[in-house]
């Protein structure tokens, strides 16, 4: 999903089966929020936002630098 | 990273603050690779050269994150030392600190070329490639206007969070004066640093004359602040859009004559009428100097 119209802004959606699940977008958002979906075939549905996931979710995330690699 | 037949082996595991258990998957594994489904632990035998891009997923039931992967095996030891060493840019300047770090992971696996074992030299390899990663830029540029990408260079910023919308190129995301402290925001490039700018560039989200009468000023100190940039005067826009951006600003800022240390930080102080969306690009050189610690 690209965020904002920025490419640097992009989540990747991985198959969750049809189950719902949440994806973190870790920067502050404004009075509107562009989502535009990209991808083969899959199909993604947005049921809600929660703004304040930092107090009700606990995400795994991976680091952004590889850690890499061997 | 690994060469044809060597068997690497990576940790892809999360961070997780959280009390369940995590489940790793990944799409686009190849052949020769495994990837454990409850460590995150990736293991490689390639069979063949070549670079793959799979897919590594971690979920605790509620959540899940993705992320790419890039598998690339060489033909051969010599050729996994040019694999890892990819990303590091001769004639580039780095931060001292990094490019050291970078040097000695390079000699180390440099002299493991020949004589060290597969796992010595994967394990110097490894070392190699995180050092890459590792490499700061001294004056790194945005690719928008190529102007000095601050927001991964101060230490602190009165824009907090939303410091990455001064360098998006996008004029309706910003900082604002909800954010601004005695209308001013400051960015602080911290103490190992010195900077030089030779133009500040404001850009609005509706009326380019909110920000006329901006002035930029420097500190050595965070205290003494000197004028940099005088005041402008509005209505000089072409479009509206860019209208501030990328004025010249009168020349070379020599921000230091002082003696170290070379805190700096700016002060921008929009006009008191309004200032919805504030857009500072910094055009100039952060100067690299070694840690006084």
């Amino acid at each position: 999903m690209r965020i904002d119209r920025h490419d640097d802004r992009t989540i990747l959606v991985p198959d969750t089966g049809g189950e719902w699940r949440y994806v973190m977008y870790p920067h502050s958002i404004g009075d509107m929020l562009f989502i535009q979906a990209t991808g083969d075939r899959a199909t993604i549905d947005i049921h809600h936002i929660t703004t304040n996931a930092s107090a009700e979710l606990t995400p795994p995330t991976f680091d952004d630098t590889s850690t890499a690699a061997s | 990273m690994s060469w044809k037949g060597a068997t690497a082996t990576a940790y892809l595991s999360a961070h997780y603050a959280g009390a369940e258990n995590l489940a790793y998957t990944a799409r686009g594994l190849p052949a020769g690779a495994n990837l454990d489904a409850s460590t995150g632990q990736l293991t490689c035998t390639p069979a063949a050269a070549g670079s793959t891009v799979m897919t590594v997923t971690v979920s605790d039931g509620t959540t899940v994150a993705s992320h790419h992967v890039v598998l690339a095996a060489a033909h051969n030891r010599s050729g996994a030392f040019a694999l890892a060493e990819q990303g590091h840019d001769v004639d580039a300047e780095y931060v001292s600190d990094t490019e050291a770090a970078f040097d000695q992971a390079l000699t180390t696996a440099q002299a493991l070329g020949k004589k060290g074992t597969d796992d010595e030299y994967l394990a110097a390899l490894t070392r190699l490639v995180t050092a890459v990663d590792g490499l700061y830029l001294v004056s790194p540029h945005t690719a928008v206007d190529r102007s000095l990408d601050h927001p991964s260079l101060v230490v602190t910023s009165t824009a907090g969070a939303n410091i990455g919308n001064l360098v998006d190129g996008d004029n309706q995301s910003g900082t604002g004066y909800a954010q601004a402290v005695n209308l001013s925001h400051t960015f602080d490039f911290g103490l190992d640093f010195r900077v030089s700018a030779t133009r500040f560039g404001f850009q609005s989200n509706i009326f380019a004359d909110r920000l006329a009468n901006s002035t930029v000023y420097g500190s050595n100190d965070g205290k003494k602040h000197r004028q940099r940039v005088p005041d402008r005067r509005a209505g000089e826009a072409d479009d509206g859009r860019d209208a501030e951006r990328g004025r010249r600003a009168g020349g070379v800022l020599d921000l230091f004559g002082g003696a170290p240390p070379y805190a700096f930080g700016f002060a921008v102080t929009p006009d008191a009428g309004g200032h919805d969306a504030l857009v500072a690009l910094v055009d100039g050189m952060v100067a690299d100097r070694p840690p006084t610690r």
